[in-house]
């Protein structure tokens, strides 16, 4: 009995030396499983999408009448300027935002965090692995017309009536894509930083270099990268922001509610497709334009 | 100035001082950006725990009864047990596949490595919204009808690359004469493997697993699209939100928080 075991496990071991002998063989067993998941469920639903976004419905049919007429509606209605040109503006305020108020912190925690470094990172990345559509719940729960924010307003006497703007507009959008971005702006930044060699900020201080300039011709160059890293993330996934506009936003024109507009009530696949073609353009933009000069790979 | 002359002691105290201030409004700044990342979390369970229905302040009082609720309700257990299933399979096959395709990544070198590369980094970057109606495209298209199989399909596309790259930044530093050595003292390549190369890669091997099921567990964007009649957590949350405001919603948020700081102590235990 144990004899075959150990027979078995021999010439298990023996197939598998042979088998991993072959340079081709091991990389197809590798590489094989990620490629077909990746070519089959990645690729192939962008192509649909490409494709069907060419087409026309017909009493909730698709049908082959291939035209490009789907990308002029795209661009062209009103409701669908608004939205990309809101969605544009919030989706830069944000990430310049985010680039403003992670900075400070980063900073902090490469060059003053000391033995605390990783558990100052730990706190921060904490957030970002719950749930996001419960912490954007959060903040409709905060922002609401009768919620934490205008209550603790009215107790303290600054408000007398609550506010009912704060909550579906412009501004929450903003905050809800502020907060739930953060993290990635902050851990690429902070990598970046981390990198800076304390010598070089002593030798420009040495040599003569204020403080204001030390920053601006040393330590802001040497974060570039990582600041690209944060922006990629958060502009693309601002752009492409569904659950924010839609708890915060009200009826706020946003590109990702649009879309799921035309893929629910509104029942006109081949618009939404078309307006995520768009999207999906404005994303390969942005990368083509900023991965070049970015570290993507070291926010793991 | 020259380094043969060391900065006068004025000098010097005002140079500390600046560092002094410069580094207590970033501490400042930190702590509130902390706590800025943290609000909405804690609102959530401070208030599954309040009496009043709505969630404002005063506080009413505390109670149990939201939880009590919750566990009347059958739809928001099966959605956490569907969360739970559906996270399970996507952990198992997303960290096989992301650690085999990085040992491809990281041991091997061939011609279109670089697209490899490509198609791996793509899926991470896409917003979650397009993945989610392209599949939905395609799984109408093909005529396959929607369930937590096509969820866990669709999440396996953006939680694989991901553990990928986590498992690769392990790989790359990890030291080959390690392996070398195994060898030439006898050890078959099985064993080598078994034995030196798979203990050492374990911790990002297991980081990279954790990785995978708190994705998938807070996926909302591709379950939302391509789930059929039974729901994960996050879809089955924000549905309630459109429909109510009850308290219970806050209790089943507080629970979905829970799982997933359960997992990240998990993993965090795990990175030291």
């Amino acid at each position: 009995m144990a004899g075959s075991v150990k027979q078995t496990s021999d010439s298990l071991s023996n197939s598998f030396d042979e088998f991993t002998d072959n340079e081709y063989i091991t990389l197809i067993a590798t590489a094989g499983p990620v490629l077909l998941l990746e070519g089959i469920f990645f690729l192939g639903p962008l192509f649909i999408m490409f494709m069907i976004s060419t087409m026309a419905m017909e009493n909730y049919n698709l049908i082959h009448d291939y035209g490009l007429s789907n990308f002029i509606d795209g661009i062209t209605k009103h409701q669908n300027i608004s939205a990309f040109k809101t969605t544009t503006i919030i989706a830069t305020l944000s990430t310049i935002s985010t680039g403003i108020i992670a900075f400070p912190i980063a900073y902090f925690m490469a060059k003053y965090g000391g033995q605390y470094k990783n558990q100052l990172a730990a706190i921060v990345i904490v957030p970002f692995w719950t749930n996001y559509v419960v912490r954007i719940f959060g903040w409709r729960i905060i922002l609401s017309k009768d919620g934490v924010f205008n209550t603790i307003l009215m107790r303290i006497g600054i408000i007398n009536e609550p506010l009912s703007w704060i909550l579906n507009s412009r501004f929450a959008i903003w905050l809800g894509l502020v907060y739930l971005w953060l993290p990635f702006m902050i851990l690429p930044l902070y990598s970046s930083l981390e990198n800076i060699d304390d010598v070089l900020l002593e030798a420009a201080r040495d040599l003569g270099a204020s403080r204001i300039a030390v920053f601006t011709r040393v330590i802001l160059p040497l974060s570039v990268p990582g600041l690209l890293a944060g922006t990629i993330f958060v502009f693309i996934f601002s752009m492409g922001a569904f659950v924010v506009p839609s708890l915060l936003g009200g009826g706020i024109p946003f590109v990702g509610t649009r879309i799921q507009y035309e893929f629910g009530f509104g029942a006109d696949w081949p618009a939404g497709a078309a307006l995520g073609s768009i999207l999906m353009f404005i994303v390969v933009l942005t990368l083509g334009l900023l991965l070049r000069h970015a570290d993507l790979e070291e926010l793991f | 100035m020259s380094t043969d002359n060391p900065p006068s002691t004025k000098e010097n105290r005002f140079s500390k001082a600046v560092r002094l201030v410069e580094r207590h409004w970033m501490r400042v700044w930190a702590v509130l950006v902390i706590l800025f990342l943290y609000t909405p979390i804690i609102v959530i369970v401070l208030f599954s725990f309040e009496k009043g229905s709505f969630s404002g302040f005063p506080w009413d009082g505390f109670t149990l009864e939201w939880y009590q609720t919750l566990l009347e309700t059958p739809s928001a257990i099966n959605a956490t047990i569907n969360s739970l299933w559906v996270a399970l399979f996507v952990t198992f096959f997303g960290t096989v596949l992301g650690t085999l395709g990085a040992i491809a990544l990281v041991r091997h070198n061939f011609r279109l490595k670089q697209t490899y590369r490509m198609l791996v980094i793509a899926p991470m970057t896409i917003p979650g919204l397009i993945l989610g109606v392209a599949l939905l495209m395609m799984f109408n298209y093909l005529e396959i009808s929607r369930s937590l199989r096509t969820v866990i399909i669709g999440q396996l596309v953006f939680v694989v690359p991901f553990v990928l790259v986590t498992v690769s930044s392990r790989l790359a530093g990890f030291d080959p004469t390690l392996e070398e050595a195994a060898r030439d003292l006898g050890a078959s390549k099985w064993t080598t493997y078994r034995r030196v190369t798979l203990p050492l890669l374990a911790p990002g091997i297991i980081s990279g697993a954790l990785f995978a099921f708190t994705l998938s567990f807070d996926d909302f964007l591709i379950a939302f699209f391509t789930s059929g009649v039974e729901n994960t957590l996050p879809v089955y949350i924000f549905s309630t939100i459109q429909r109510s405001q009850s308290p219970v919603i806050n209790a089943i948020s507080t629970v979905a928080l829970v799982i997933s700081m359960l997992v990240i102590a998990v993993s965090l235990y795990f990175r030291n």
